[in-house]
């Protein structure tokens, strides 16, 4: 069971079963309420702890259905992991591209760069894809409504998704 | 036959938590579950772990309660 920052440690139903507890903490912390909730613990990376912070928001959102070509999507990515909708310290995706694969990102503030990985999925190639895509996005002062809007503004319409397809269908048949 | 083990893996975002658990969900010896309570469905972590490891058990956020509340 993976419990989120967001969840109440203290919480009875987080406490009242047998289990084993495992904190996933930042090198060098000392003392945290995750340590003092776990029976282990793992050195994870370096991510800042905001314990004396405001606690920051988590939004998501479900895009199953939609397809991003890829320059677009990296335009948005770029635009949300960097501030322009507010300061994210986490985010994570799995969209849907053209060419039928799923990718998962990833951004974390504190890490350089961003990860892509393409999951070992069938390409969709029939239509809109109908299996879960989306987004979550951990951070401060997010314009949630206008993430989402630029998200939905940027998909590919269903005429750009038959001709894409169709050329993919292709490629791979030849 | 041996019981069920349970383990909740805690921790700040973006520490590795997900990241843990799939190193552990690599070598499953035994049928294995994965829930993640909080985010509805729309949890991207939930999505991630029934892609990458299709032998693993996907317990909806809407059923968590109910699960947890067998083993207390």
């Amino acid at each position: 069971m993976e419990l989120g920052f967001y969840l109440d440690l203290r919480s009875p139903l987080l406490t009242s079963f047998p289990c084993h507890r495992v904190a996933v903490v930042p090198p060098e912390t000392e003392s945290s309420p995750w340590q003092n909730f776990a029976d282990e613990t793992v050195t994870g990376n370096s991510v800042l702890s905001f314990e004396s912070e405001q606690f920051p928001q988590i939004w998501n959102t479900s895009l199953t259905g939609q397809v991003f070509d890829p320059p677009s999507l990296e335009t948005i990515w770029m635009e949300i992991t960097s501030g322009a909708y507010g300061q994210v310290q986490r985010a994570k995706g799995l969209f849907e591209l053209p060419d039928g694969a799923l990718i998962q990102m990833d951004f974390v503030d504190a890490l350089p760069g961003s990860e892509y990985r393409e999951l070992n999925v069938p390409r969709w190639l029939e239509g809109r894809p109908n299996r879960f895509s989306g987004m979550e996005v951990v951070g401060w002062n997010l314009e949630e409504s206008t993430i989402k809007q630029i998200l939905l503004d940027s998909c590919l319409s269903d005429h750009a998704l038959s001709q894409y397809q169709s050329y993919y269908k292709e490629t791979i048949a030849s | 036959m041996s019981s069920p083990s349970l383990i909740v893996v805690a921790g700040p975002s973006g520490s590795g938590k997900t990241t843990w658990i799939s190193q552990f969900l690599r070598q499953p010896t035994t049928p294995t579950y994965y829930v993640c309570p909080g985010l509805g469905n729309a949890s991207v972590d939930s999505a991630i772990i029934n892609y990458r490891f299709p032998s693993v058990q996907v317990i909806p956020d809407t059923e968590a309660q109910t699960v947890l509340s067998r083993l207390s």
